[in-house]
């Protein structure tokens, strides 16, 4: 079906994920105390302020858009990529027994499911690009920057479309690379659990793969969280990027 | 690229360890970023292989 297919199956797997977050977030919050945290609250608040503190970093200007942004796309991203260390077949084939043929659960191992997210940032980046500096603004930075062009000299002028390629290279590389970049570590991350699964049968061998298999899990559990920080944190840099009204010349 | 990065890191907290929790966080910004071009190309190429666009 190419370029309109919807995947009904990831879109399924993100909704619900993403309501799972909702509802885990919103219990701690309502059900928080003042005295001594229990289990939910402690690890629903480390969460919290790590975020805080990573933005509060990065992003210098007000918005209040940015973190509970930042805290979702986190939380968010890394259950979607949190459900790859389910065991490959056993949703899949639960599904086959009811009759759905195909089911692919891990959505961000869907380019289509990254490269939406990827794309939504990029939509706020040009928004907040715009708000903050202006059409007339958006565009000057695009055009006037590597290479200064003055009204003064007319041989500047050159510089123009030179600098309007590099600038929108640089534009688009960065949703490009935000989504693919996400979608490359979990489909590589994947691909790697089908085929140690699928590589090894046997008894001996079995037992060896199932070493392998534990060990790339282990080794998957940081790819996880570091993807879903890097996307987060990426997000807030691009972010800020754009509130940026530089007005050094 | 990795091992560059790894020992830049070592190093700066041998100068200073009261930043290994700040640099411990930056490096893995950076590791992230810099992986993110092989593992784009592993991933690419596994899709290439095995569940190829036609």
């Amino acid at each position: 079906m190419g370029f309109w297919a919807i995947n009904v199956d990831s879109i399924f797997w993100s909704v619900f994920l993403g309501v799972v977050f909702c509802v885990i977030f919103r219990t701690a919050a309502k059900k928080a105390t003042a005295g001594v945290p229990g289990g939910l609250q402690n690890a629903v608040e480390m969460i919290v302020d790590f975020i805080d503190d990573t933005t509060s970093s990065i992003f210098q200007h007000t918005n209040s858009l940015i973190a509970p942004m930042a805290l979702t796309i986190f939380v968010w991203v890394f259950l979607l990529n949190l459900m790859d260390l389910v065991p490959v077949d056993w949703i899949p084939e639960a599904a086959m027994a009811m009759g759905i043929h195909y089911m692919k659960v891990v959505p961000s191992t869907d380019p289509n499911i990254t490269l939406g997210l990827a794309f939504s940032v990029f939509g706020l980046i040009i928004f907040f690009s715009i708000k903050e500096k202006g059409v007339g603004g958006f565009v000057k930075e695009l055009t006037c920057h590597p290479f200064e062009v003055s009204l003064r000299s007319p041989l500047t002028w050159l510089f123009l479309p030179i600098n309007l390629v590099l600038e929108t290279v640089t534009l688009i590389a960065k949703p490009v690379s935000l989504g693919l970049r996400l979608f490359g570590n979990l489909y590589a991350g994947e691909m790697i659990f089908i085929l140690i699964a699928l590589m090894y049968t046997g008894l001996a061998l079995g037992l060896t793969a199932a070493v392998l298999q534990w060990a790339w899990a282990v080794f998957h559990v940081l790819v996880i969280t570091l993807q879903a920080f890097i996307f987060a944190v990426l997000t807030v840099v691009y972010l800020a990027q754009a509130h940026d009204v530089s007005d050094e010349h | 690229m990795r091992w560059a990065l790894g020992g830049k890191f070592m190093e700066g907290v041998a100068r200073q360890p009261e930043l290994l929790p700040v640099l411990r966080t930056q490096m893995f910004i950076i590791l992230g970023l810099v992986d993110a071009v092989p593992i784009i190309g592993v991933g690419v190429g596994l899709m290439v292989i095995f569940a190829p666009p036609i």
